[in-house]
């Protein structure tokens, strides 16, 4: 039985039947394995297409740790063909109104087609990344990317 | 058996609220924790489930090392596989370095909900020790196909590629 003098919460953690228990053991594996990951997550993926003749890039898919959906994503600025420019808020709440700043220290990008191409990401400040897609030439190459963002 | 809530994490529709969370989650009776050894508040509770939450809006669906058999050709081998649920996708080599993934259209998680998959991202990186690199092609919510080339710009043989892939909302 999980519950304790303070039912239901805070939790108490012990009991022997495996259907009602919660033990000491097990939310410490749940806890440091949830710390593990989180050591590691990923703070944003997403895919975006850019068309720098047009001027446009948009997303197709963005999620974050602050949020899944469009409405969460970093502006997006066209800085030239198959060049973007993502920015990040300087901080984001989590369901409970606790702010955290963001600091990216990593990112990396692939691209989407059917011909070589490569991406190169840059965090060039701390919100923020520089995403470029190249051809097989090394040429600057519209079109769309995956990229992550740690 | 209780049948948890929400969907499994692959179908990204879960919040703090499906494990439990409330902006307003307090201790019964307003009495905190009394013995941290044995004892998790509602404080506590709310910033686990809150993490696992955010955590779960960026995880990968699935990596795949794989390697494509080329001089050979042959289906292509799979070094490593981990993913959210389920075995290994199917493979099949198109060609030169080009590689289709094959998903089930949905898989189950441990207490035996399923959940569809819909992958909207893709990220390929090549092994080795020359100049590489992978095309990745979102073919449909299931199907992922990947292209290894040089720096020449031409189809790689027997290139090794890590594949991840993360899925979105139905």
């Amino acid at each position: 039985m999980a519950f304790g003098g303070f039912c239901p919460l805070p939790l108490r953690l012990g009991g022997n039947d495996p259907r009602d228990a919660f033990t000491a053991e097990q939310f410490s594996r749940l806890t440091a394995d949830v710390l593990a990951m989180a050591r590691v997550a990923t703070f944003a993926r997403g895919t975006c297409t850019v068309d720098g003749g047009l001027g446009t890039a948009s997303f197709g898919f963005y999620a974050g740790l602050h949020g899944i959906g469009l409405v969460h994503a970093p502006a997006i600025a066209v800085l030239g063909v198959g060049a973007i420019r993502l920015t990040w808020n300087d901080a984001y709440t989590d369901a409970y109104q606790r702010a955290a700043a963001t600091k990216i220290i990593h990112a990396k990008g692939s691209p989407h087609g059917a011909v070589a191409a490569r991406v190169t990401a840059t965090v060039s400040i701390w919100r923020q990344v520089d995403l470029l897609m190249f051809d097989a030439a090394g040429a600057p190459l519209d079109g769309t990317i995956s990229f992550s963002v740690f | 058996m209780a049948t948890p809530t929400g969907a499994p994490v692959w179908v990204h529709t879960n919040d703090h609220a499906t494990y439990g969370g409330d902006v307003n989650k307090r201790n019964y009776q307003g009495q905190d924790a009394v013995n941290p050894r044995t004892d998790v508040s509602a404080q506590q509770f709310a910033r686990l489930v809150a993490d696992v939450a955010a955590m779960g809006n960026t995880a990968a669906w699935a990596r795949v090392t794989f390697a494509c058999n080329d001089a050979v050709p042959a289906v292509p081998t799979i070094d490593d596989y981990s993913a959210m649920s389920g075995t290994a996708p199917t493979p099949t080599r198109n060609g030169t370095g080009d590689v289709t993934f094959t998903w089930a259209a949905s898989y189950t998680d441990a207490y035996g909900v399923s959940g569809a998959v819909n992958i909207v991202h893709a990220e390929a990186t090549a092994h080795g020790t020359s100049s590489a690199d992978g095309v990745v092609e979102i073919v449909s919510p299931t199907v992922v196909r990947v292209r290894a080339f040089d720096a020449a710009g031409v189809a790689l043989a027997d290139a090794t590629l890590t594949l991840t892939v993360a899925t979105g909302p139905v």
